[in-house]
């Protein structure tokens, strides 16, 4: 009896124990903060009453009927911009010469917050935050005068801060460096008149200064508007297998910077301005204080991209800067560290690409709705892995973000 | 009574017939539309896209080969007793062949280009790729070989560079002599009696062409890149690799093909020894009109489809640039024609796909 009694007071605690183990577990589990969600986010539609943002939770699929979340915009959308801080948080900005943007919470599902560039401006289709998530930075040009800037807003009630000198004409994408604080601006360097951006249709926006375009790389300080360091395609050194003309026709983009902040370019070229039949590099990798290394070769292939290079992203585990040409049906591939052409991979109108969370994949999209998975070290398309979304059209950026629910939703 | 009430359900169906039919051709009087839905359906498209394949795409591909063929045998006629007579029975056979292969243009796409790092239609037309000129480069090459005393064999000619091969190779051999570039036929025909490797040269550039023609002939008939199956069973299956339609796939290669007459001046820098230009253009022209028209022999025509879906303004459009097209080669007007294959261009981006409920892509232009 004594031994059960000391037995069963035993197992009580024991009991007591487990229970208050148990408890604790519980109230872990309970407070933990839920699940991050990779999602695969980009601008989508082909007419401006479906033109929205879409987005995937691809860890979250029916394989059997794949659907995304698609918010209306109303306006046609080029990048996206991920908070760094309140990873809910997108913004959207409007294609050139839009002057639109939203704000949407991605757990919600709705737009937070419209707002617009001043009127004699216009947004470039690029933003990226500061890395306090508190100032958004966007790519803008002037209409009446085509200065280019960039736009700095406070991202509590996006209004319009101020804005600092882009140190080239028409800014395109712009990103954060590794630092922190370092801007790296591609300035695209065409102009247009602005009856040219009048036009509803911008395919029909013709450059008007394809004598004089000037297109730069240009590192700025985000805190004092500072230019650090500005890079041009013709200061490549020896330039003699690329005549110094056809170079000065390529224009500077899109870029991504891998985790050792070596950046790679993808860049677009005026044909038209070219009296030669060169074929033009379309990509270019650089690091700071050193000239722009072209990705050139092979001579074919960059042929088959039709001049024109849409999206760029590095995967720095891979080591390797995968690009996309619309115009080409082609994804294509380099090795950051040597130059060397790694691969490609066929996809009618690919413009969308970035890399997975686990830095396995990179990953296309196209405008017919598809999202296609290519190993990053084989640079071979998963086929199970494909997806297709109907009546959606993946417009040029593909973007994949982690966003964790705050702790109070969970 | 059975028969009443049959002849009360044969009435209905009449009627609900006809309220369909009407419904049909109301949908179909509305030529404003963009990208809605259309009232064709897959199998009529699936048809009208065999109908291209069968009547056009796959025949330009055997009358290359065909007329490839035609060109090695005229070859082996001319070396075989050199005379100015021969001799322009062999340059009309590479005006056949050009004319030939302009005509399959259009179709640039499966077995012609499927591989991004080395196309097979680069073999045949360097210019394709990107508007290079490799004239000085064929010269150079024809120079060598008529010095050299290496063997001129089929292995020396596969070993090749794309630039050194095809059309612009046996036109250079063909329409003037090495030694200064003359085009008078009793010189170039002087030259093939002196220099005997000139034959070897044309004979050996005719035969590595043909190995092109084949390539083209079992991709589309037989086998496709080691898949075992025929292109044509894949593309009429919709099973291309890159999983793009095959609407698609045509519209867009007829598209590039005009896109690149225009942007690449095609008509100021091919043929220009020949003199067959504008000859060549009009192949490619006339290929291009009857995929739209069709043949014929049945009502499967991309013109017919985009009527039935109510675009018949479209077509007629379509009709008036293809026109100006005709009346700017019978004028030799190179800025006319450039002009309407920019309008033709377009109609293949925009009228055409629209009207047929076809997603080419998006507008993905400079300045994005």
């Amino acid at each position: 009896m004594t031994d059960q009694t000391h037995i069963t007071r035993r197992n009580l605690c024991i009991g007591s124990a487990s229970l208050g183990l148990l408890a604790l577990t519980a109230g872990v589990w309970r407070y933990a903060p839920p699940r991050a969600r990779e999602l695969f986010i980009s601008a989508q539609g082909d007419k401006p009453e479906t033109f929205g943002l879409a987005w995937v939770d691809v860890n979250n699929l029916d394989a059997h009927n794949p659907r995304a979340q698609n918010l209306p915009a109303f306006f046609r959308g080029h990048g996206t911009a991920h908070n760094p801080v309140a990873t809910h948080k997108v913004v959207m900005l409007a294609r050139h010469p839009g002057n639109e943007a939203i704000e949407i919470d991605l757990n919600q599902n709705r737009i937070l917050a419209r707002f617009s560039c001043v009127t004699e401006s216009y947004f470039e289709g690029h933003g990226c935050y500061s890395a306090d998530g508190l100032r958004l930075f966007t790519s803008e040009t002037h209409r009446q005068t085509g200065v280019g800037s960039i736009g700095i807003y406070d991202t509590k009630n996006w209004k319009k801060l101020g804005q600092m000198d882009s140190f080239g004409i028409e800014p395109h994408e712009l990103k954060l460096m590794p630092d922190g604080f370092t801007l790296v601006v591609a300035n695209g360097g065409l102009g247009y008149s602005n009856t040219s951006l009048g036009y509803s249709n911008a395919s029909e926006r013709t450059p008007n200064n394809l004598a004089s375009m000037d297109s730069n790389l240009s590192y700025i300080d985000s805190r004092s508007g500072t230019l650090l360091e500005q890079v041009r395609l013709t200061q490549v050194p020896n330039p003699t297998e690329f005549s110094a003309e056809a170079l000065s026709k390529a224009s500077l983009r899109h870029i991504d910077i891998a985790a050792d902040g070596q950046v790679a370019v993808a860049m677009q070229v005026q044909r038209d301005a070219i009296a030669d039949k060169t074929i033009v590099p379309l990509a270019a990798l650089h690091r700071r204080g050193e000239a722009l290394q072209l990705l050139a070769h092979p001579m074919p292939v960059i042929a088959q991209l039709q001049d024109y290079m849409g999206s760029v992203a590095i995967n720095s585990a891979a080591g390797v800067a995968g690009f996309t040409s619309p115009h080409g049906d082609l994804a294509v591939f380099w090795h950051l560290v040597s130059g060397i052409f790694a691969g490609y991979h066929e996809l009618h109108d690919a413009c969308g690409i970035a890399v997975s969370g686990d830095q396995e994949h990179f990953v296309l999209s196209n405008s017919a709705g598809q999202l296609r998975f290519i190993h990053a070290l084989t640079l071979q398309e998963n086929p199970q892995r494909r997806l297709a979304f109907a009546g959606l059209h993946w417009d040029n950026h593909l973007s994949i973000i982690s966003t964790r629910p705050p702790v109070s939703a969970a | 009574m059975k028969l009443l009430k049959l002849i009360k359900i044969a009435k209905s169906s009449v009627l609900l017939a006809c309220i369909a039919a009407g419904c049909l051709t109301l949908t179909a009087c509305n030529d404003t539309r963009e990208n809605d839905s259309v009232v064709v359906t897959q199998a009529v498209l699936d048809a009208t896209l065999a109908e291209a394949v069968d009547a056009q795409i796959v025949p330009a591909v055997d009358r290359f080969k065909h007329q490839n063929q035609a060109l090695i045998n005229s070859a082996n006629t001319f070396c075989a007793t050199p005379s100015e007579t021969h001799l322009i029975e062999l340059q009309n056979q590479w005006k056949n062949l050009a004319a030939a292969w302009y005509a399959l243009l259009p179709y640039n796409f499966g077995p012609l280009n499927d591989d991004v790092v080395f196309p097979e239609y680069i073999k045949v037309d360097s210019y394709r790729l990107n508007g290079t000129d490799y004239t000085a480069t064929v010269r150079a090459e024809i120079t060598k070989n008529l010095k050299g005393s290496f063997a001129l064999n089929a292995d020396y000619f596969a070993a090749q560079a794309f630039q050194k091969l095809g059309l612009l190779a046996l036109e250079v051999a063909l329409f003037e002599s090495y030694q200064n570039a003359q085009q008078t036929p009793a010189v170039i025909v002087e030259e093939f009696v002196q220099m005997p490797r000139k034959c070897q040269v044309v004979q050996g550039l005719a035969q590595q062409l043909m190995v092109s023609a084949n390539y083209f002939e079992n991709g589309w008939r037989s086998d496709y890149k080691n898949t075992g199956k025929a292109y044509r069973t894949l593309f009429l299956n919709a099973q291309l690799a890159d999983g793009t339609p095959p609407i698609t796939q045509l519209l867009s290669s007829v598209q590039e093909a005009l896109d690149y007459l225009k942007k690449r001046n095609v008509v100021n820098n091919r043929a220009q020894l020949s003199g067959e230009t504008w000859v060549l253009m009009a192949a490619l022209v006339d290929e291009v009109d009857t995929l739209l028209n069709g043949t014929g022999r049945n009502q499967f025509a991309i013109f017919s489809l985009m009527t039935a879906n109510g675009y018949s303004s479209s077509v007629a459009a379509v009709k008036t640039n293809i026109a100006g097209l005709r009346d700017a080669i019978n004028s030799r007007d190179a800025g006319v024609f450039a002009s309407y294959l920019g309008l033709l261009d377009g109609n293949f981006k925009r009228e055409i796909p629209n009207a047929l409920n076809v997603q080419l892509g998006l507008n993905f232009t400079d300045g994005d």
